[in-house]
């Protein structure tokens, strides 16, 4: 265990214990900001990576030990304060450290104070409840995974039998009775691949390739999901997408409908993309939020 | 330190987020009335022969009185679904206007919208079935994906939401 001089130890120190104090409710979402930083059984790892929390893990290395070495740390710096008690500040700092040491004393936890130091607890710790909310995501993610995949190979089946389909209407024929139906759209239906106008062809095309892409962004979501990744940047720009991809396959529908001089047209495909592209927006805001107020001191 | 204070950032984002709020509310609020509004009067006006409008390609027959029935009773489960749509719309947006961003209300609101995609979607499954020529041609299926996806959304943002909150409370 290396000594640090007082003077670069004891600012930070009381800085850091400060940061921790819970008297509102944005003080509390700043809490939960810091529970990655607060856990002094572990080494701080690369999560926070601005060059304050860099400096401060040198700072608190010394801290990161078994609880022995943590006292005596402790102690040190009660000792090298060397802040008046009489001070406002003085009293203050010595209340913090006097309350750490009680902590570590096992006792007198929230004895006397408002506020409670989370630094000193194991935070790595998942509670049950959550640790089984987790479990339900991965799972349900997984069974979407699963479905996602097998709809993917009827889909594939699909297009082979529509394929052999249309090699043996080649080969032998129109049939007596009409079993083949392709459907663009609601008002866009043929009986024979080789009917279809090559404008419907194009735009059915890139209805069919949007609908793949889509099914391969929900299988990379999905994934995600079941990695327990949940609100990161990649999930959110897959859902940005998806939202996309519901407003472009609303408006290949809509041009087919008016191709087939339909005038009935619904606008609820829009709605529901740009709805889906608003909540995206919303959560990558939150999101910047949240890391603007982890940051903060 | 104050931790009171929002970082000038922080706030310039949910001003943002509150703007962009609004005027979706008030779009969903007046702008949809209006256009309403606006279509019944230009059909009242084409009904009188004061305006042209363009004809179908393929202009339907007289329906018959169970066709008619039908179409009616079509109209208005379709008509009960959107009602619902635009009253949770309008409250969904109402809270993001204020600020609330995702909370039970919010996660709630989200979910009802997608499980009234999900309506639509099954009446018109129904529909499609029930009617004079039962086919697949008027289904989307697409209808079905996007419903599941907002109704997964909301409810993995609620999950998200109670894990967070037993962190919090944990000690």
């Amino acid at each position: 265990m290396r000594l640090i001089p007082r003077q670069n130890l004891v600012l930070p120190f009381v800085g850091f214990f400060h940061s921790f104090e819970a008297k509102n409710s944005f003080g509390k979402t700043n809490l939960t900001g810091f529970h990655s930083a607060g856990n002094f059984r572990r080494p701080i790892n690369a999560r926070l990576n601005t060059n304050l929390h860099k400096k401060l893990v040198k700072r608190f290395w010394f801290f990161l030990d078994v609880d022995g070495r943590l006292f005596h740390g402790v102690f040190r710096i009660s000792c090298d304060a060397g802040q008046s008690k009489d001070t406002e500040n003085g009293l203050r700092d010595n209340l913090l450290i006097g309350f750490y040491l009680s902590f570590f004393d096992k006792k007198d936890l929230t004895n006397g104070i408002d506020w409670f130091i989370p630094c000193a607890m194991n935070t790595n710790e998942i509670s049950p409840k959550a640790g089984s909310r987790l479990n339900r995501i991965k799972i349900i993610s997984r069974i979407f995974r699963v479905l996602i995949g097998i709809l993917v190979v009827l889909m594939m089946l699909m297009s082979a039998l529509f394929f052999l389909a249309s090699v043996k209407l080649l080969v032998s024929g129109p049939p007596m009775v009409d079993t083949l139906h392709i459907s663009f759209s609601p008002h866009q239906a043929y009986t024979s691949p080789f009917n279809v106008p090559l404008p419907v062809l194009l735009i059915g095309a890139v209805q069919l390739g949007l609908g793949g892409c889509g099914l391969i962004l929900l299988n990379r979501l999905f994934k995600l999901y079941e990695r327990g990744d949940f609100f990161k940047t990649e999930n959110i720009r897959c859902i940005k997408f998806l939202g996309l991809i519901v407003i472009g396959i609303w408006l290949t529908q809509t041009i087919l409908e008016l191709m087939a001089h339909q005038n009935n047209l619904e606008a609820s495909g829009l709605v529901y993309g740009v709805l889906i592209v608003f909540i995206a927006w919303i959560m990558d805001e939150g999101r910047k939020i949240q890391e603007e107020q982890e940051l903060t001191v | 330190m104050n931790t009171n204070e929002q970082s000038p950032k922080t706030n310039a984002r949910m001003n943002r987020i509150q703007k962009v709020s609004k005027c979706i509310r008030l779009f969903l609020q007046y702008g949809i009335p209006l256009l309403i509004v606006g279509t019944l009067g230009i059909g009242v006006l084409a009904s009188k022969h004061l305006i042209n409008l363009p004809q179908l390609a393929h202009p339907t027959a007289d329906p018959a009185t169970t066709a008619r029935v039908g179409s009616g009773l079509r109209g208005v489960l379709i008509l009960i679904v959107y009602l619902f749509w635009y009253r949770t719309a309008l409250k969904l947006f109402g809270y993001f206007e204020r600020g609330i961003l995702f909370t039970a209300e919010t996660v709630r609101c989200i979910q009802i919208l997608g499980v009234i995609y999900f309506a639509r979607f099954l009446v018109k499954l129904v529909l499609n079935f029930v009617g004079p020529s039962p086919a697949w041609l008027g289904i989307d299926l697409s209808d079905l994906f996007t419903s599941f996806l907002i109704i997964f959304i909301g409810w993995l943002i609620d999950e998200a939401r109670k894990i967070r909150e037993e962190q919090e409370l944990t000690v």
